[in-house]
């Protein structure tokens, strides 16, 4: 991947951007004028979106998201958890929790990834905060042992509302985006009492035969001992919770995370993350992304499950910085 | 018992549908063929019938029933498992060693004797 190539084919892109922006102006600014309101509102707009969509076409959103979304969300995770912060400049500890997280991406227990987490809890100072995380570490790790599979199912839930805590933890904010998770723990509510029910079944939701998929096996593999009719609700909840888990990573926290507060030109944006992880593992990445699309378009619940597999270190990546945080404070 | 949820995706990742417990070692077998039960019994793969929940109409779903190969445990094949508990207490002495450890490290780093 060349750097001035792919400056090339942003710079049309920025130019309509901005042209766009100059029209909008008046309408926009009153809800996009500085990145307080932005965040708000695009945070807003993301809930709400992913809500409708679940209401629309659950099944898709499952089958779709990961192998659209996904990679470019772990580049994410790991961008503004460890990359930002000059984590994977501390060797012991890009060891202790990178070793872990290998482990049960390549099929080891739950334990490993909760392993992940201690090294982290355990990497801050001395302090009630570091006992209080290690106690809570290993009684998820105990769990973890011995009930793994319904560890597993719970961490697969548990893990899209991390997101969200990391996200608004990451910097003080004005009390105005306590709306964001209030508006999405509110949307989960209401789709586990069936209050989406009527959506789903009026748009044709429950069935999508091109997605090679269908509510029952999403059942299966997302709820255990459920009435058949609660565990359904649980599946759309999880959809919906997956997808602003998704905006979190992709809209909201690079948006938080930036030095600049204005929004930047594409031709910016791709800069810094060349800067980031230069180009070569980005063309990885980026090569990654297309396989994975490419193989959905042949066999979507297979690129799906393929996804899934190389993923499952994210959600105990997450985990393990937010025992940091917790341990040490967020990063300045 | 219903295995770990990624395995249960990887390993039904060529099928329109998830199967059930016992049902993957079977998969691409005949009737008969031996296998190991999901608990690690010796077992025999024979046709039954299976329930499963037809959710394409919205809920509450209907109950369907498909013929599958499931693995079956022999009679006499019997497993050791450990109890949960042995396994957590297990974790936990860890845990406690490495947070015993670590604090150690420490102290002798912060001694003014050192």
């Amino acid at each position: 991947m060349d750097r001035g190539a792919a400056l090339d084919v942003l710079t049309p892109l920025d130019a309509a951007r901005s042209a766009v922006l100059r029209m909008s102006a008046p309408l926009l600014t009153p809800f996009f004028g500085d990145r307080e309101r932005r965040v708000l509102w695009l945070g807003v707009g993301s809930v709400v979106m992913a809500f409708v969509l679940t209401g629309l076409a659950p099944l898709w959103l499952l089958a779709l998201g990961p192998v659209v979304l996904g990679v470019p969300h772990l580049l994410a995770d790991v961008r503004y958890l460890v990359v930002k912060p000059r984590l994977h400049r501390d060797v012991p500890l890009m060891l202790g929790l990178g070793v872990p997280l290998v482990a049960v991406t390549v099929g080891a227990p739950p334990v490993f990834g909760v392993l992940s987490v201690l090294v982290a809890a355990l990497s801050g100072p001395r302090s009630w905060r570091q006992g209080l995380a290690f106690l809570a570490v290993a009684a998820l790790a105990a769990v973890a042992w011995g009930f793994p599979d319904g560890f597993q199912l719970a961490f697969v839930h548990g893990h899209n509302l991390v997101a969200i805590g990391l996200w608004f933890a990451l910097r003080p904010r004005p009390s105005s985006h306590g709306w964001i998770p209030g508006l999405a723990l509110a949307g989960s509510a209401f789709i586990l009492v069936g209050g989406l029910d009527p959506l789903v079944t009026a748009m044709g939701g429950w069935r999508a035969p091109g997605t090679g998929s269908d509510f029952g096996e999403f059942v299966v593999t997302h709820t255990s001992g459920l009435d058949p009719t609660v565990a359904a609700h649980v599946v759309l909840s999880f959809c919906f919770l997956q997808s602003v888990h998704y905006a979190m990573w992709l809209r909201l926290i690079p948006d938080d995370a930036r030095e600049r507060r204005a929004p930047r030109t594409f031709r910016a944006s791709w800069r810094a993350l060349a800067q980031d992880f230069g180009l070569p593992a980005l063309a990885a990445v980026g090569g990654l992304a297309v396989g994975l699309a490419a193989w959905g378009i042949v066999e979507l619940p297979a690129a799906r499950t393929g996804y899934l597999h190389l993923a499952t270190f994210h959600g105990y990546l997450e985990l393990a910085i937010a025992a940091r945080w917790f341990v040490k404070g967020r990063p300045a | 018992m219903r295995r770990l949820l990624l395995v249960t995706l990887v390993s039904s990742a060529a099928l329109a549908d998830v199967p059930p417990s016992n049902a993957s070692q079977c998969q691409g077998a005949q009737a008969g063929a031996a296998c190991t039960t999901d608990d690690g019994k010796a077992g025999t793969c024979l046709t039954q019938k299976v329930g499963r929940l037809d959710y394409s109409e919205g809920v509450p779903p209907k109950s369907i029933e498909v013929d599958m190969l499931i693995c079956v445990a022999s009679a006499s094949a019997r497993v050791a498992v450990a109890p949960p508990y042995l396994a957590a207490g297990a974790v936990l002495a860890v845990m406690a060693l490495l947070l015993g450890l670590k604090l150690a490290g420490r102290g002798r780093r912060l001694s003014p004797s050192s």
